[in-house]
């Protein structure tokens, strides 16, 4: 299991409460099981977006990855969170660079993405926000 | 045949200047790198976050100009009016671990002020996506031939900066700041629900205080409705000011006047400062090499966004 600690932005008195509720799950990208144009894609696996499993897509943030589940799952499992668990990003966005924090609600931010750009990235992640 | 002796000295003098910059070589053509500022009360300004932003911006309206002049004129249309330092936050100041005065606690509480974006754009047309592939290229090879590379450089270089720093300014900070937190906000009237969760990860979550929601979270709800030859224009995201509630705005005062009367906020910036100078140290080569070509760069776009 990937771990992570939320001491950096809880020591520094930042909350790292959930905010965005449902309407952080509508949002799936095109919903195709590629990783197309424009679009934010996580990867639990790196596998450098060869295959489409286990992948989430989004347009637009998302103040909180702990309500999302990875979509393309071959067996039916749909119970993983993306939360601290993706192990890729591509960041198809026209537009902007991509933000990942450690903790929900934008909250210590992690790492930042070009864009056209794609990697590994470390499990860190609990929200990610455009042009942040 | 043995080496005369100036051209040992020569090697000698080449293999310093290779080790100095962690073994990569300077581009001679380019002003050697400024490291002074790593000595500085702001290391971190030695990362050329302003820079990089006017790189990206020269990029992009390049590109986008490009996709006008093929018959797409929407990205140029809802392009950001200036330039973004992608990495503002790290700039390390008071404000990166919390409120920075009470009047700022009070209104913010726990949350933070967001900044306009531009909509996503979709393609349902292979026409623009030839022409996007066509005129992204074209865009970077209209600032140098290694433009790309120098910027996707840039941003691991920011990374690794970016991804150890608050987790080595804990380690650096010690063990005993949780406590020390706890009994100043109980002084105060404030008991978090479970006091060894508190202590092992002091999040304001366990107070039970309700606090203010996302701004921006309607726009996930959109969904371009595809339409075969057609580019989509997402919703903009407004810039936001976060408000906190009541209860939230008296526990982040509370929790900004402990941080600041038991010298925790002091102590964090004391930290944060050694903690930038060793991660420049760390990465000093790659400052070596990569300032220069930024400052080149940005020079070049600037150039090009005004004769574009």
């Amino acid at each position: 299991m990937k771990a992570r600690s939320i001491m950096a932005a809880t020591l520094v008195g930042i909350a790292a409460a959930a905010l965005g509720g449902t309407a952080a799950q509508a949002d799936k990208g095109d919903g195709k099981a590629a990783c197309n144009r424009a679009e934010i894609c996580f990867d639990f696996a790196w596998d450098d977006f060869m295959t489409s499993s286990f992948q989430r897509h989004f347009w637009y943030n998302d103040a909180d990855h702990s309500n999302d589940i990875w979509g393309n799952v071959p067996d039916g499992n749909t119970s993983l969170w993306v939360a601290n668990t993706a192990g890729g990003l591509w960041n198809r966005d026209t537009e902007c660079a991509v933000t990942v924090y450690d903790l929900s609600s934008y909250r210590t931010p992690y790492t930042t993405f070009p864009r056209d750009f794609r990697s590994p990235i470390s499990a860190r992640n609990n929200s990610h926000k455009r042009c942040a | 045949m043995p080496a005369t002796r100036q051209q040992f000295a020569a090697l000698v003098v080449a293999a310093a200047v290779l080790l100095s910059s962690g073994g990569c070589w300077q581009d001679e053509r380019l002003p050697a790198a400024d490291l002074s500022a790593a000595e500085s009360d702001q290391p971190f300004s030695l990362f050329l976050g302003e820079e990089l932003g006017q790189i990206d911006y020269a990029q992009l309206k390049v590109r986008n100009k490009c996709l006008a002049g093929e018959g797409y004129p929407q990205n140029l249309n809802i392009m950001l009016g200036e330039p973004r330092n992608p990495f503002r936050h790290l700039r390390i100041t008071e404000s990166s671990f919390g409120p920075a005065s009470e009047a700022e606690a009070r209104r913010i509480g726990f949350g933070r002020d967001s900044l306009s974006a531009p909509p996503s754009v979709v393609s349902s047309d292979p026409s623009y996506d030839d022409a996007y592939d066509r005129c992204t290229a074209e865009a970077w090879r209209a600032l140098s031939d290694d433009s790309q590379d120098v910027y996707y450089a840039y941003f691991e270089l920011g990374n690794k900066l970016s991804e150890p720093l608050m987790p080595l300014i804990d380690e650096g900070m010690g063990s005993q700041w949780p406590q020390t937190l706890l009994s100043c906000l109980a002084s105060k009237g404030h008991g978090p629900r479970d006091e060894a969760a508190f202590l092992k990860s002091p999040n304001p979550a366990l107070f039970d205080v309700p606090v203010g929601t996302d701004a921006a979270a309607g726009l996930d709800f959109w969904e371009p409705k595809r339409m075969p030859g057609t580019i989509e224009i997402g919703p903009a995201v407004p810039a936001s000011e976060y408000r906190a509630g009541p209860a939230e705005s008296r526990l982040a005062v509370a929790w900004f006047q402990c941080r600041r009367d038991t010298g925790m906020a002091r102590e964090q910036l004391r930290v944060a400062v050694e903690v930038q100078r060793d991660l420049i140290e760390k990465n000093e080569h790659l400052f070596v090499e990569l300032n220069p070509k930024v400052i080149d760069l940005a020079k070049q776009s600037a150039d090009l966004i005004g004769a574009a």
